[in-house]
C-alpha cells in the first residue's frame, strides 16, 4: 500500500536530511535501496524480481545458451528461459551539476538530492546487472563513465566527486553524450532544467529517437516552487551572477504562474518526445523517485521485450494497474 | 539662538541621502542568492515601487540623527540664559564699528574694511535700524538709527582712513548709548578693525547692553598683523649748534622695525622742500636704530622739514614733520645757598663751557627774585629747600608757566612747612655707601634725557660710584634712573606747563665721581635744554594733539595772535580760530599753517603734526583675550565663524553653558542612530524568508 510506503521506518532512511549525514554514497545508495525494496515486498503489486520469469517456445534466432535443457529433457520441445529484471541495460546518468543546482533552502542542496538519487538508482540498476555509466555536466560533460557492469563503483565515485559550478548548458553536454553513448540503453537525467523546454525535449528527444529511453527527474527546491519571499530585494543568479531588483509581494504570484508553465511545458514537450518526466521536490524522500523509476523500468522492459509483462515470479504475467505514486512524486 | 560653525548646517544636505539610497539603492542590499532568474523579471510597477517609502518609521530615524549630526557640528549657542528665538525674528538695532586709525591704512585694509561696512549694511533686514560710527581716538557717530540704508553707505563713500590711533574702548561706549537708546529688541554691533594690540586697553565702562550680539570683522585674515612688516620714524630731535651768524641743526630720528624680518630703511631729510641728505640705516627685526642727518642752517622763523622713508605698505608713519625756529639757548639759574663755589663747581663748569654750549648760566645764592625768574628757563636748586610763602609761590608760577626745575636735594634737611608739596618726590634721609659705591642700575633711554646715550659707547651710566645719596620715595612721577638697589636716582614731574626733575642726592664731588665722567656734561646739557623747553615750542606734535595757538605765538616771539587768523590743514582747507579759546585740534599729519587774515606771508607760523607711533604697531590683539576682556561684564553674544570674523562669548563659564547644547545633540544623535540599527535589525529578521 501506499501507506506502507511512507512508514516512519523506513522513510528514516529515505528522508535526504538523514542521507544528509550520511557521507558514503556506497552505503547510502545501498540504505536507500534496501529499505526501499523492503517496503516495495510488502505490496503485492509492486516488485522487480531477477528471477525466472516464463518458459517461451524457441524462435530461431534466439540464443541456445538461454535453451532450458530440464524442460526439453521432459518435453523434447525448446523453450527458452526469461526472467523479468534481467535486461542486462546501458543505463547512463545525466547529473546536472551547473551552479544552478547548488541551492537548498534547507539541509540538502538540490545537488546533493540529485546525488543520493543518482547513487540510488545506479545502486539500483547495478542489482540488476546493468551496465552503469555517468556523465555529469555543467556546460560540457566534467565527469565521465562509460557504461559497464563494472563500474559502478566508479559512478559512485564521480558521483560523490561532483561539485556544483558553472553555468548549465545541455547542447554541448548531450553532443558528447550521444558520440558515447551508443548501445541502446536508458538515460537518466537528474536536472533542474532551467533552459527552454522546447530544446530540451527535442535535445532528449533525439536519444529517444535512437532507441534509447529515456527518463528526467527535475529536481526543484520548495523555494523555487512556492516563491514565499516577501521584501523587496536584489536576486542574484547562481550561474551568471547578475543582479536582478524584484519586488516579490508584487511578483510572487506571477512567478509562480511561470514555473508552473514551464513544468506543465516540460511535461507536455517530454512527453510528446517519448521521454518520461519526473518532478522531485528535495524537501521529498526518495521513495517516489525510485518509484518512479520501478515503473519507468517497467515500462521500458516492455517497450524493449513486449512478452514480459508480468510482475513476479508467480502466476501469468499481467498488466498491472498503475499503484498509487508515493509521496514525492507529482 | 545661533550657530558657531553654521558652515556645517550644510551637512542638514545630508537629509537627503537616506531617501535617495532608499529610492535609488534599496534594491542592492543584501542580495538573495537564487539558482536562476530565468522567471523572475522586472515588473512595471517596481519603479513606482521603488520610489515609494514604505518604513516611515525608519526613515524618520535616520533623518533625525543626520539631523542631530549636523546640529551638534554646527555648535549652538544661546544668546543669554536659555534657549532665545532664533537670530532674525525681530528687527534689529545694529551699530557699525568702522576703524579708520591710520593702521587701517596698511595695504588694502581700508578697502576691505569699507567693503564690509557696507556688506552688513546690506545684510540688514527691512525693518532693522543702522547706525555708523567711524572710530580712531575718538569715535564719531555719522548715522544714527536710521531705517534708510542709503545715507550709511553714502557716509561710507567719503570716509578716509584719520592720522589718529584706535581707541575701541570709546566706540564700544558710544555704541552702547546708541543701543541703550533703541527701543527694538534685538541689538547688534558689528566692529570692524584691524584689532591692534595698542588699540584696546579693557575698560569696564565699554559695556554693551545686555543681550548684545557682538561680531567682530577682523581685516586683513587671521595671520594678518602677526608678520606684518612695517618700519616707523619716531623720536625726532633736534640738536641745534650755535654758528657764526646762523644756527645750526642737525635731526637725530629713530626707525622702528615691526614684523620679524631685518630692513635696511633709507632716511631722508628734507628742509622747506629741498632733500638735505640720505641714509641708509639697517633695522633689526623687532628693534630699532636711530639715524643722523644734517646739520643744515636755520634760516628763517617755522622753517619746515621732515625725514622720510621710502614708502611701505603703511604710508603714514614713513614721515616726520617739525618746525624749527632760530633761538638762542636756555638761561640757566642755579641757585646755591653757599654761592658759586666748591659745591656748584662741576655744574657751573659743565654749563659754561663756552659759547658751544649755548647756556646762559648765572648762580644766586639767595631766594630768586622774580626778575630773576622771569628771565630764566631752568632754575636749579643746587642743595637748597624749596622756600616757602612767596618765593615759593614764585617758584611754583614759574613751574606753571613753563619753566623748568632742576632739584638736586644734596644733603638738605626737610623741615615743618616745606612748601616742595609739587615735587614729584618725598624726601627722605641721607644714604652713604658702607662698602662698595652704588651704582645707576636702570636709565630709562626711552626718555629724550637719555635717548642719544642709548648706542653702544654713547656713554656709559653705570660706571658712575655714587658714595652718598638721599633716599627718595617717588609719588606720581616718572622714574627716569634707579640705583642699583631700585631706590629711584632721578624722577620727573610735571606742574602746568612746566617740568621738574628731582635728583636725589648732590651734583657736586662730594657725592660721587659723577662730575668726573664723560657723561657728566652732556646729561646737564641735555637736562638743561629738556627743562628749558618753554610752552608749545617743541618742532612737533602729535597727531590729535590741541595746540594753544597763543603760546605758540608767545614762544615764537609773534607776540599776540592777531584776530581772524585761519588754520590752514596739511590736506586743504582753513578753519577760523576763535580768537578767544584759540585752540587747535590736529586731527591730520603734515604741517598747520596759521595764516594772518588776508595775508599770506612767505614764513606763516606752524605746528608740525605727527602720527603716534603706538599705532605702527600692526601685531594683533589675541582675539579671544579681547573677547574675555571686553565680555567681562556684558552679555555674551556671537558673531560668525566666517574667515576673519570671530565669535564673542563671555566669560568662559558662560561661553560653555551657552554653547554647550551639542553634547546634547551628540548623545541624541547616538541614541537615535542605536534605535535606528535596533529597528532596521527587526524588519530586516522579517523580511528573511
Amino acid at each position: 500500500m501506499a501507506s506502507a510506503a511512507t512508514s516512519p521506518s523506513r522513510a528514516s532512511f529515505l528522508d535526504p536530511a538523514v542521507l544528509a549525514r550520511i557521507a558514503n554514497l556506497d552505503l547510502l545508495a545501498k540504505t536507500v535501496v534496501d529499505g526501499f525494496m523492503q517496503g516495495m515486498h510488502r505490496s503485492p503489486h509492486l516488485g522487480l524480481s531477477m528471477d525466472f520469469a516464463e518458459h517461451r517456445p524457441y524462435m530461431p534466432g534466439d540464443d541456445i545458451r538461454r535453451i532450458d535443457w530440464r524442460v526439453y529433457a521432459r518435453t523434447d520441445r525448446f523453450y527458452i528461459k526469461q526472467f523479468e529484471a534481467e535486461t542486462n541495460a546501458d543505463v547512463g546518468f545525466l547529473l546536472d551539476v551547473s551552479a544552478s543546482m547548488d541551492y537548498g533552502s534547507r539541509d540538502v542542496s538540490k545537488l546533493d538530492y540529485a546525488r543520493f538519487l543518482t547513487a540510488s538508482l545506479a545502486w539500483f540498476s547495478a542489482g540488476q546487472k546493468d551496465r552503469v555509466g555517468l556523465y555529469a555536466f555543467d556546460d560540457d560533460v566534467v565527469e565521465q563513465v562509460r557504461p559497464a557492469v563494472a563500474h559502478l563503483d566508479k559512478v559512485l565515485h564521480g558521483v560523490a566527486r561532483a561539485r556544483a559550478g558553472g553555468a548549465g548548458s545541455w547542447d554541448r553536454p548531450l553532443a558528447r553524450v550521444g558520440a558515447t553513448f551508443r548501445r541502446r540503453g536508458i538515460l537518466v537525467a537528474v536536472s533542474d532544467f532551467y533552459d527552454d523546454p522546447a530544446s530540451l525535449s527535442s535535445a532528449l528527444g533525439a536519444f529517444r529517437a535512437k532507441g534509447h529511453d529515456v527518463v528526467a527527474f527535475h529536481v526543484l527546491d520548495p523555494v523555487e516552487i512556492d516563491f514565499p519571499f516577501a521584501a523587496p530585494a536584489n536576486f542574484r543568479d547562481a550561474e551568471t551572477g547578475s543582479l536582478l531588483p524584484v519586488a516579490p509581494e508584487k511578483y510572487a504570484g506571477a512567478y509562480r504562474k511561470r514555473v508552473a508553465a514551464h513544468i506543465g511545458e516540460l511535461r507536455r514537450r517530454f512527453g510528446q518526445n517519448g521521454v518520461d518526466y519526473v518532478l522531485l521536490d528535495t524537501s521529498e524522500p526518495l521513495d517516489g523517485a525510485l518509484y518512479a523509476y520501478l515503473v519507468f523500468r517497467r515500462k521500458a522492459s516492455r517497450s524493449r521485450q513486449p512478452a514480459l509483462t508480468r510482475i513476479g515470479n508467480a502466476g501469468p504475467p499481467r498488466e498491472g494497474p498503475a499503484p498509487a505514486p508515493p509521496n514525492g512524486v507529482r | 539662538m545661533g550657530f558657531l560653525t553654521p558652515f556645517f548646517l550644510a551637512g542638514l544636505a545630508c537629509l537627503a541621502l537616506p531617501v535617495l539610497l532608499h529610492l535609488t539603492r534599496r534594491e542592492r542590499g543584501q542580495p538573495v542568492r537564487f539558482p536562476s532568474l530565468m522567471f523572475l523579471q522586472r515588473l512595471p510597477f517596481q519603479e513606482k515601487s521603488r520610489r515609494r517609502i514604505r518604513h516611515w518609521a525608519l526613515l524618520a530615524l535616520r533623518l533625525a540623527a543626520l539631523a542631530l549630526l549636523a546640529a551638534a557640528f554646527a555648535r549652538p549657542f544661546a544668546r543669554s540664559g536659555g534657549l532665545v528665538g532664533m537670530s532674525g525674528a525681530g528687527p534689529e538695532e545694529v551699530v557699525v564699528l568702522l576703524d579708520r586709525s591710520y593702521s587701517m591704512g596698511f595695504g588694502d585694509h581700508w578697502e576691505q574694511a569699507a567693503a564690509r561696512a557696507r556688506e552688513a549694511t546690506d545684510g540688514l533686514g527691512l525693518m532693522d535700524r543702522v547706525s555708523l560710527v567711524a572710530f580712531s581716538e575718538t569715535p564719531h557717530l555719522l548715522v544714527r538709527s536710521s531705517a534708510d540704508r542709503a545715507p550709511v553707505l553714502a557716509a561710507l563713500d567719503t570716509l578716509e582712513t584719520s592720522s589718529l590711533g584706535t581707541r575701541i574702548a570709546s566706540a564700544l561706549k558710544l555704541a552702547g548709548s546708541v543701543l541703550e537708546a533703541s527701543p527694538l529688541a534685538g541689538r547688534r554691533v558689528v566692529l570692524i578693525s584691524d584689532f591692534q594690540q595698542a588699540g584696546w586697553q579693557p575698560d569696564r565702562d565699554a559695556a554693551l547692553p545686555e543681550g548684545t550680539q557682538l561680531e567682530l570683522e577682523a581685516v586683513g585674515g587671521e595671520g594678518a598683523g602677526t608678520d606684518s612688516d612695517n618700519l616707523a620714524l619716531t623720536g625726532l630731535e633736534l640738536r641745534r649748534e650755535p654758528g657764526p651768524d646762523r644756527e645750526r641743526v642737525s635731526v637725530r630720528i629713530r626707525i622702528v622695525a615691526f614684523g620679524s624680518r631685518d630692513q635696511e630703511a633709507k632716511v631722508t631729510l628734507s628742509v622747506d622742500g629741498t632733500d638735505v641728505e640720505t641714509v641708509a640705516v639697517a633695522v633689526p627685526a623687532g628693534g630699532s636704530a636711530s639715524a643722523s642727518l644734517g646739520p643744515f642752517m636755520l634760516a628763517h622763523a617755522f622753517t619746515r622739514g621732515e625725514v622720510r622713508l621710502a614708502n611701505d605698505e603703511l604710508a603714514a608713519d614713513n614721515v616726520v614733520h617739525f618746525v624749527a625756529s632760530p633761538k638762542s639757548g636756555p638761561q640757566v639759574l642755579v641757585w646755591d645757598a653757599r654761592g658759586a663755589g666748591e659745591s656748584n663747581l662741576h655744574l657751573r663748569g659743565a654749563l659754561e663751557i663756552g659759547a658751544v654750549s649755548g647756556f646762559a648760566t648765572r648762580v644766586t645764592a639767595t631766594t630768586p627774585s622774580a626778575a630773576q625768574l622771569d628771565e630764566a628757563d631752568v632754575v636749579v636748586l643746587n642743595g637748597v629747600p624749596v622756600p616757602e610763602g612767596p618765593a615759593g609761590r614764585r617758584l611754583r608760577d614759574f613751574v606753571e608757566n613753563g619753566g623748568g626745575l632742576l632739584v638736586a636735594l644734596g644733603d638738605r634737611r626737610p623741615f615743618a612747612g616745606d612748601g616742595d608739596d609739587f615735587l614729584p618726590v618725598t624726601a627722605g634721609r641721607l644714604a652713604d655707601a658702607a662698602g662698595e659705591p652704588r651704582r645707576l642700575g636702570f636709565v630709562d633711554y626711552d626718555h629724550p634725557i637719555f635717548e642719544a646715550f642709548r648706542e653702544p659707547r654713547a656713554g656709559d651710566f653705570s660706571r658712575t660710584a655714587f658714595y652718598r645719596t638721599r633716599e627718595v620715595e617717588a609719588r606720581g612721577g616718572r622714574t627716569l634712573a634707579r640705583f642699583d638697589d631700585a631706590s629711584p636716582a632721578l624722577v620727573e614731574g610735571r606742574l602746568g606747563r612746566g617740568r621738574i626733575l628731582v635728583w636725589a642726592g648732590g651734583l657736586g664731588r662730594l657725592w660721587s665721581d659723577f662730575p668726573l665722567q664723560a657723561v657728566y656734561l652732556p646729561f646737564l646739557h641735555r637736562v638743561s635744554r629738556y627743562l628749558g623747553i618753554r610752552g608749545e615750542s617743541s618742532a612737533w606734535r602729535r597727531a590729535g594733539a590741541t595746540v594753544d595757538l597763543a603760546l605758540l605765538a608767545e614762544a615764537a616771539g609773534v607776540g599776540d595772535l592777531p584776530a581772524g587768523v585761519v588754520a590752514m590743514a596739511p590736506g586743504g582747507g582753513g578753519t577760523p580760530v576763535d580768537p578767544e579759546t584759540p585752540l587747535l585740534f590736529l586731527a591730520q599729519q603734515g604741517i598747520w599753517e596759521i595764516r594772518p587774515p588776508g595775508r599770506r606771508p612767505d614764513h606763516p607760523m606752524a605746528v608740525a603734526a605727527n602720527v603716534d607711533v603706538a599705532e605702527s604697531d600692526l601685531a594683533r590683539l589675541d582675539l579671544e583675550e579681547f573677547v574675555v576682556a571686553a565680555g567681562a561684564d556684558r552679555a555674551p553674544s556671537s558673531g560668525t565663524g566666517a574667515p576673519g570674523r570671530f565669535a564673542d562669548g563671555g566669560p568662559k563659564e558662560d561661553i560653555e553653558r551657552r554653547q554647550g547644547f551639542w553634547r546634547v545633540l551628540l548623545a541624541g544623535a547616538f541614541l537615535v542612530m542605536a534605535s535606528e540599527s535596533i529597528l532596521a535589525n527587526r524588519m530586516s529578521r522579517r523580511r528573511s524568508p
